[in-house]
């Protein structure tokens, strides 16, 4: 038994970008049948590195692989008028189309809302792009690295005196695809209880970095100020940042001062402990130098899973900072099976993250992702057109 | 941007605390659900007294817990005593989602097991969001965003190149395990559409943080390479990288993704063309040739001309900078509503714009048992059951 209670959702994917790859990974990983379709020459991110091994192929790219994992993939060349009316056909059949192209781009593929809301008035239009669809920066194009710093999620991060820092593992995107996500499955929802029109949705990478940068917002918004970079450390709470330990490193994040006596404790520096100055959280952070030097010394003893299971023994929030490959490794994580094994045809058998979250103690099954044009013949077939190669429409290639 | 109402009738008891849990309960509420926060004036929520504040004092100073909780009612009871368990019986009859994100111990030890919420109301959708787990060896261990980042192993994978891991600027597991409940929920409550019945999720926020790391374990799996942290690089464009502008702490980012994106920006910063494998292997240089360029340049000029060229780049932005961005405010981001205690109160979110959906106007957060008692009118109780309650010290 798998949990999919996406299934019978069908979606359609014109995702270029990593933020309409996710989001389509997520909708496929709850049940949804969500069909990629990649121009002749496969999806970009066919050609983006790290490959399996060191030789591109366009089905061993590691983000493909990840990031359309649960499709199955339709070959259509939208350049031609015959793929538009290929696309055409495909999009009277699904539940949501699903894009993330900016709007000049989209328009010239036939993707006008006001075009598709009158011709499919059951569709949901969900165009996530990276500065949204109205407003004068609407065709700008970027990625990871320039949404999170136009959404304000780069600024917060790093050193003051250096460069701000983009956040590890294309984490705009994935903000971005956890919001779509969210307002796709809502108007679902609308759609389906009303038995009335789809909508269309505009979701804006930009916002969402935008959205989750905390209380960042709020300060600037009631304070007129913006937190500057902190260099790692938590703005409020101390101890709160990544300390270097025996063989790794831990993370912390105090609130109170009972917290922050348990921390020198923890490492056995009685006299620390003691510490006036840790009574009060402003005097804390005002000592933060020193004190985190004595605290680096004495974390220095002691290895990440020992004071990860002692430090939570005496009330510390405190985290072992996993690296990958300990992350395989971590016991809760093993006791829930969280990570799933792959087969690929191509790229091998390996291990990959599970999913977010479980319904009735199931988890969702993630199939692989598709080879380029795998599943042409079988997804033109379903929409009534000709998968015969012989009288197959031209612009269509599988 | 007003309150779109893709979720009228969808009735949400948010029981939950801190900033995952509301933040599912926010967008449940944005998307116009009818959203109930209960809390306990007798502890309070750690969002009320959190920064900044609005107002000088008091339970309902806090900017940012008026955010969280805008367009929900507020409801106080104290699950201590056996008539606020009744009301909380009653509630979840009433209710299609219980969201709560406490240790797996605590609503079994308030009378509340996911058996008997089932039994009181077979069709609820019941998302409970841990830390780190119902079963397993650390799951009465305390979680924040912080540790959860390096939990997840998002931690690693920041920093600056060749040292140590750095926190991000945000505690952003919690707004990652806030938004995958509210898309756990919803899809759970399509699931019951067609079976009629309730559903149990279980949404350990670890996980939900472990699964954004990306290709970071396929890397390991695959190629045995430990990825770590790269900076502002990728391990595949170059550049790729946030570059010192002109002014005071000014920044610009800046991408070359493919050959002729780098054929438009290479000669100007005085470097030839050059394949992928070359520009891979010249980054250092390449980087360095291309700040000695960006820094003569204030960022929002270099940014519109490289969108000329075809080149990817933007400003590094901050919060404040985004309060006043003339982009977000033509999008309608940013929303002054009124608010009881704090005046007029800008407001940032949601990252959507819907068309041809009903909206209808935002509410402030409620002030601390704001509504108590009109819901417990709507439950049902009269007002001299309400007075029995209040005397037994259950709407505390």
């Amino acid at each position: 038994m798998t949990a999919r209670p996406l299934q019978g959702l069908r979606v359609l994917d014109l995702s270029r970008e990593l933020r309409g790859a996710y989001c389509g990974r997520l909708l496929a990983e709850y049940g949804a049948d969500v069909v990629v379709v990649e121009p002749p020459e496969g999806n970009p991110w066919r050609g983006v590195g790290p490959f399996v091994g060191e030789t591109p192929h366009p089905e061993k790219s590691l983000f493909f692989l990840h990031y359309y994992a649960g499709r199955r993939s339709v070959v259509v060349d939208l350049e031609t008028p015959q793929g538009r009316r290929v696309l055409d056909a495909l999009t009277a059949t699904v539940d949501v189309l699903l894009h993330d192209l900016p709007p000049g781009r989209a328009s010239a593929l036939g993707l006008e809302p006001d075009r598709l809301a009158e011709s499919h008035p059951r569709l949901i239009l969900a165009a996530v792009t990276a500065f949204g669809e109205v407003g004068p920066e609407r065709a700008v194009i970027g990625g990871d690295l320039v949404v999170t710093a136009a959404g304000g999620l780069a600024a917060l991060t790093g050193d003051p005196t250096r460069a701000p820092l983009r956040p590890g593992g294309d984490q705009g995107e994935h903000i971005t695809a956890l919001h779509a996500a969210v307002v796709i499955v809502a108007a679902v929802l609308a759609r389906d209880a009303s038995a009335t029109t789809g909508v269309h949705l505009d979701v804006s990478a930009q916002e969402s970095v935008a959205s989750v940068l905390e209380n960042a917002m709020e300060f600037a918004l009631l304070e007129n100020r913006t937190i500057p970079r902190q260099n790692g450390r938590h703005p409020i709470s101390w101890p709160g940042r990544v300390f270097p330990c025996d063989g790794g490193f831990v993370v912390m994040s105090c609130g109170s001062a009972a917290q922050a006596r348990a921390c020198f404790s923890l490492v056995g520096d009685a006299v620390t402990a003691a510490d006036p100055v840790l009574e009060d959280r402003d005097v804390r952070r005002a000592h933060a130098d020193r004190l985190e030097a004595r605290l680096i010394e004495g974390l220095g003893r002691f290895g990440p899973e020992d004071l990860f299971h002692r430090g939570q023994d005496l009330g510390i929030p405190i985290g072992v900072v996993h690296t990958p490959r300990s992350l395989l490794d971590d016991p809760q994580l093993v006791a829930d099976r969280f990570f799933r094994a792959m087969e690929h045809p191509d790229a091998g058998d390996y291990t990959d993250l599970g999913p977010p979250f479980r319904i009735d103690a199931t988890a969702p099954h993630l199939t692989r992702a598709p080879r380029l044009g795998e599943h042409s013949r079988a997804v033109l077939s379903e929409v009534g057109l000709d998968a015969d190669g012989r009288q197959e429409p031209a612009g269509v290639a599988h | 941007m007003k309150r779109v109402l893709l979720l009228g009738g969808i009735r949400v008891i948010d029981f939950s605390t801190a900033y995952a849990g509301p933040y599912a309960g926010k967008l449940l509420a944005d998307l116009g659900a009818a959203v109930i926060h209960v809390e306990t004036g007798d502890r309070l929520d750690i969002m009320r007294e959190y920064p900044p504040h609005g107002a000088a004092d008091g339970p309902d100073r806090s900017a940012i817990f008026a955010s969280l909780h805008r367009n929900k009612r507020g409801l106080t009871l104290n699950l201590k005593t056996a008539g606020a368990r009744g009301v909380m019986e009653r509630l979840v009859a009433a209710s299609d989602v219980l969201l709560e994100n406490f240790t797996p111990r605590v609503l079994p030890s308030l009378g509340f097991p996911w058996a008997r919420l089932q039994t009181l109301n077979p069709r609820l959708v019941y998302c409970a969001m841990p830390g780190f787990g119902a079963s397993g060896p650390h799951r009465e261990y305390r979680s924040y965003g912080p540790t959860l980042e390096g939990q997840s192993g998002l931690a690693s994978l920041t920093g600056y190149e060749g040292e140590a891991p750095l926190r991000m600027g945000c505690s952003y597991p919690d707004m990652v395990g806030g938004v995958t409940g509210a898309f756990a929920i919803l899809a759970a409550l399509r699931e019951r559409t067609r079976t009629g019945r309730g559903a149990l999720i279980e949404l350990p926020q670890q996980q939900a943080a472990a699964a954004l790391t990306g290709i970071a374990v396929s890397e390991w799996s695959l190629n045995g390479r430990v990825m770590g942290r790269l900076g502002n690089a990728h391990p595949w464009f170059v550049p790729h990288g946030i570059y010192r502008s002109a002014g005071h702490d000014r920044w610009i980012a800046i991408v070359v993704r493919d050959d002729p994106a780098w054929a438009q920006l290479a000669p100007l910063v005085g470097l030839p063309a050059m394949s992928r494998a070359e520009r891979q292997r010249r980054r250092a240089e390449i980087d360095a040739r291309i700040e000695a360029w960006t820094a003569e340049h204030e960022p929002e000029a270099l940014s519109r001309r490289l969108h000329g060229l075809g080149v990817e780049a933007y400003p590094v932005r901050t919060a404040l900078e985004l309060a006043r961005d003339p982009h977000l405010a033509a999008r309608g981001f940013i929303e002054t509503i009124p608010h009881p205690t704090l005046g007029p109160l800008p407001y940032a979110g949601p990252p959507w714009r819907v068309t041809r959906a009903e909206t209808a106007p935002h509410t402030a957060a409620p002030r601390l048992g704001e509504h108590t008692e009109v819901i417990l009118g709507e439950l049902g109780y009269g007002q001299g059951e309400m007075d029995a309650l209040r005397a037994e010290g259950a709407l505390r």
